[in-house]
């Protein structure tokens, strides 16, 4: 066992811990952050695996959020039933939206998704979706009670049921980085074209990794409908795609642990900063952006892999080939380094 | 009739804001071959500049004249600080770098000027020319066009425009026949700029002015710069045009919904072109990557 | 002395690789000079070195400046003019705003025009697809073109890379009788890299050969052809 597996098994022993060490509103904080990260490890996949851009899973998060809505509200059923409608829902929305996406330089899908995201709030604002969506006054999402009578509160079980999902997605993006299909979507990223003189499909891979990124968003949406019991069109503004992006820049692009280290950046810091002034916290994720783009090249990852060196392989997906012309293949997120 | 008369000509005016929204967003885009997603937020910071004026007590036009000035050394001081430190890096350093940029903006407005919707003076007046068309509306189609004719001489019949239009079309060559290349980014900065703050000086007055004002004008814009073919400047206008027209006649046709489907709309038709003719109407053919 | 080009121990490395690996060379007023090499040799790299579109290390003056540390837009100021490898046509713009933006780091005034006039007299087909965009010219017309750009703006020195490059042997023939025209009238140093070693000599007063980064040979035009065995194995004719 190499250090890297032990402290990723500490981590997850410490954050079975976290509901029953912390109270009331940090579990519910805590909750949030790992909602978050379950969003920004499909983000992972789609731009640290595959080197897609897109700005939108914001809508997706919302799609996720009101299909759970729907099925509690409107069709009536168990919230666990929520889940796999709205994962295949966004699954196969984020497929079909990938599709188009697919002729086009990067430039042109994160234009595409740009819109997706201003146009989530109006959209679910439409009146004729009234009845579903409870338009602009939002609607109540009843929150599941603790099953077969275990001895927990409200928020520690659904901070448990956030944090299993939380596991069974990062096992399964792991499971997906060091399968066939991972590794084509790797080749992908690193350079299209070799990739399909290798005979990789590269429209299916590509297809595909926005529709896993669509449905982390969309149970992570899920998630959040029933953790908050309250869900509107305002509270999947574009700012919601924003801070995702905010979120998988601090804690690197191809580095699925550091999703945690982005949810828990999106959540906390707002709470520090806003105790001055809300918009302050907006000001300073900006600033902090273009920081470090300008300084530092990948994020968290890259500040971790100076303490945890790995030897570069071919699969290494935090070490992005090197590029002359600095074009748009692999995630270079930072500098070019000339 | 008449109702189609109106709102068509509504519609092209608020196309002629697109237009000048699509053409700031081209002029970078063929700069530096990345989309300014922040480029309505620098609008809305220039619209601010012009309100700041006006409560300082600035007559209308000095508030706004200053406001063109401020926006146009703004936007050349955001490329050559820091734009120029990130040229030739992943799109993805480009996208993020302009997310930020959009968030700093935004929020430092909500800071600064708080985020209440505020009203916003019109040089054009009030009142309304045969119940067709408001004076307003006027006002903005006639800047808007003078403005874009004054690009288009700029760009045909000067030597910058021509050193400019050199650099879009081989930025090596450019730098080999002696053009200074970083100097004249900046300066297609400062005046997409100064574009965008015409944009949002002259919408400002319809739709008031808060820190979100131009997320309703940034997505038409896109899709008429999209429409447009992304590289071509005489593409954006008229995709512009084409999208406010579009719109103004769905609001009035289509009963109820016609107006909430705006943004949908905008969406939808950038997504349309995309698929069906990724070079727009008058771009430069895409090369297909993958 | 005067204007010399004085090439002293260049080096250019992309990344990890070394490719100009120390040359010296020296161009003297009035000279036309070739550099010959197989391909991939780094005869595109000097160039471009010494026009500042690629970074350089080590020391080049012309006349008293120092190019090494002079942008592509001072370089070309001090009269240094470079025809590129492939042409470096502005491909979407005219004909005639090719040759403008050739000029546009002079003052418009007459000379200016007077110039564009001279340039259609060196090149008359230019003069009849003035108009036309220029990526629509073909390939021997784009190279016309690239040099009357290059001379535009008045240079002392031009370096061309492969203007022979794709062109049918009549258009070369052509071109490089316009060369010696130009050479006579104006008085310009040339350094002129090519593949068609046997044209160029004719043409050329000295020659320098260089393979793998490295000034493998040197000397007159006339020395080099005499020499079998150079010829032979250097140039492949
Ligand atoms: N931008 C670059 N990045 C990395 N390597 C480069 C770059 N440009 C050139 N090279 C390498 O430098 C070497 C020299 O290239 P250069 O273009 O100078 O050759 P050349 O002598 O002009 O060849 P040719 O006769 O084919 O034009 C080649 O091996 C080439 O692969
Ligand atoms: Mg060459």
């Amino acid at each position: 066992m190499n250090i890297r597996t032990l402290s990723l098994i500490i981590l997850g022993i410490a954050l079975v811990l976290v509901p029953f060490v912390l109270k009331g509103y940090l579990v519910f904080q805590a909750t949030t952050i790992v909602i978050y990260a379950i969003a920004i490890m499909g983000l992972n996949i789609l731009t640290g695996l595959n080197g897609q851009i897109a700005l939108g899973h914001g809508a997706f998060f919302a799609m996720g959020a009101y299909l759970m809505a729907i099925t509690l509200n409107v069709w009536e059923l168990p919230f666990y039933v929520g889940f796999p409608i709205a994962g295949v829902a966004c699954f196969v929305f984020g497929f079909l939206f990938g599709f188009p996406a697919l002729r086009l330089e990067g430039v042109y899908l994160a234009l595409a998704t740009f819109t997706l995201a201003v146009a989530v709030p109006p959209v679910l604002k439409l009146s004729f979706l009234e009845p579903v969506t409870g338009g602009v006054m939002g609607t109540l999402v009843p929150a599941p009670t603790t099953p077969f009578g275990l001895p927990l509160g409200q928020d520690q079980w659904m901070y448990l049921l956030t944090l299993l999902f939380l596991f069974l997605m990062y096992g399964m993006a792991q499971a997906l980085k060091s399968s066939r299909s991972g590794r084509a979507m790797m080749a992908i990223r690193d350079n299209p074209i070799a990739a399909r003189a290798m005979g990789i499909n590269v429209a299916l891979y590509k297809t595909l990794a926005f529709g896993l990124s669509a449905l982390y968003a969309g149970i992570a949406g899920c998630l959040s409908a029933l953790v908050i019991q309250f869900i509107s069109a305002d509270s999947f503004t574009f700012f919601l795609s924003v801070y995702l992006i905010v979120g998988l820049v601090v804690g690197g692009a191809a580095w699925f642990p550091g999703a945690l280290i982005g949810g828990a950046y999106i959540v906390l810091v707002p709470n520090l900063v806003e105790t001055f002034s809300p918009p302050l916290a907006g000001s300073f994720y900006g600033l902090l952006l273009m920081v470090m783009m300008l300084i530092i090249p990948k994020g968290a990852s890259g500040l971790i892999e100076k303490f945890f060196p790995r030897r570069p392989s071919a699969s290494d997906t935090s070490r992005p080939a090197p590029r002359e012309d600095g074009g748009d293949g692999p995630v270079t997120i930072g500098r070019p380094g000339r | 009739m008449e109702l189609f008369v109106k709102y068509f000509l509504s519609g092209l005016a608020t196309g002629g804001i697109y237009a000048c929204v699509a053409l700031s967003v081209v002029m970078i885009y063929k700069a530096i071959g990345h989309v300014n997603f922040a480029q309505g937020e620098m609008a809305t910071l220039s619209t601010y500049f012009a309100f700041q004026g006006i409560v300082w007590g600035a007559p209308l036009w000095l508030a706004f004249l200053g406001s063109l000035v401020l926006s146009f050394v703004g936007g050349y001081l955001l490329e050559r600080l820091i734009f120029r430190r990130i040229s030739g890096a992943a799109l993805m350093t480009h996208v993020v770098m302009f997310i930020g940029l959009f968030l700093l903006i935004n929020s430092s407005m909500g800071l600064i000027w708080d985020f209440s919707v505020k009203s916003f003076p019109s040089p054009f007046g009030q009142g309304q020319i045969g119940g067709l068309i408001g004076y307003h509306q006027v006002g903005m189609l006639a800047v808007t066009a003078g403005a874009l004719l004054a690009l288009s001489i700029f760009y045909q019949k000067t030597r910058i425009g021509l050193a400019m239009r050199g650099i879009a079309a081989n930025p090596e060559s450019a730098k080999l026949v002696g053009i200074r290349v970083t100097h004249l980014t900046a300066l297609g900065w400062g005046i997409s700029s100064a574009l965008g703050a015409i944009a949002g000086i002259l919408i400002a007055p319809i739709v008031f002015l808060d820190p979100f004002m131009m997320l309703g004008v940034i997505v038409p814009s896109f899709a008429g710069a999209v429409l447009g073919g992304l590289t071509s400047p005489l593409g954006a206008v008229i995709g512009g045009l084409t999208i406010g027209i579009i719109e103004s006649l769905i609001g009035a046709y289509v009963p109820r919904v016609g107006i909430e489907l705006k943004l949908p709309i905008a969406m939808a038709i950038i997504v349309c072109v995309l698929v069906v003719k990724p070079s727009g109407l008058l771009g430069a053919r895409i090369l297909k990557r993958v | 002395m005067g204007q010399d080009l004085i090439i002293d121990d260049m080096h250019v490395s992309y990344g990890d690789s070394h490719i100009l690996q120390g040359i010296s060379m020296v161009l003297h007023e009035g000279e036309v000079v070739t550099l010959l090499g197989p391909n991939g040799a780094g005869k595109t790299t000097t160039l471009r070195g010494l026009s500042g579109l690629t970074k350089a290390t080590g020391k080049v003056t012309y006349g008293k400046l120092d190019l090494l540390n002079m942008k592509p837009e001072a370089i070309l100021r001090s009269g240094i003019s470079l025809v590129p490898e492939g042409r470096g046509t502005f491909a979407s713009l005219s004909t005639e705003e090719n040759l403008q933006l050739g000029g546009i780091s002079r003052k418009a005034d007459h000379a200016l025009e007077d110039d564009m006039k001279r340039m259609y007299r060196y090149f008359p087909v230019l003069e009849e697809r003035k108009k036309q965009q220029a990526g629509m010219l073909s390939g021997g017309e784009q190279q016309m073109l690239a040099v009357a750009r290059a001379l535009m703006s008045r240079p002392k020195l031009l370096l061309l890379d492969e203007p022979s490059f794709g062109l049918a042997p009549r258009i070369i023939e052509q071109l490089f009788d316009i060369l010696k025209s130009i050479r006579e009238t104006e008085g310009i140093s040339m350094l002129i890299v090519e593949q068609n070693a046997a044209l160029v000599m004719q043409f050329a007063d000295r020659a320098y050969v260089l393979e793998a980064g490295q000034i493998v040979l040197s000397g007159t035009a006339k020395e080099m052809q005499n020499n079998e065995a150079i010829l032979k194995s250097y140039l492949g004719s």
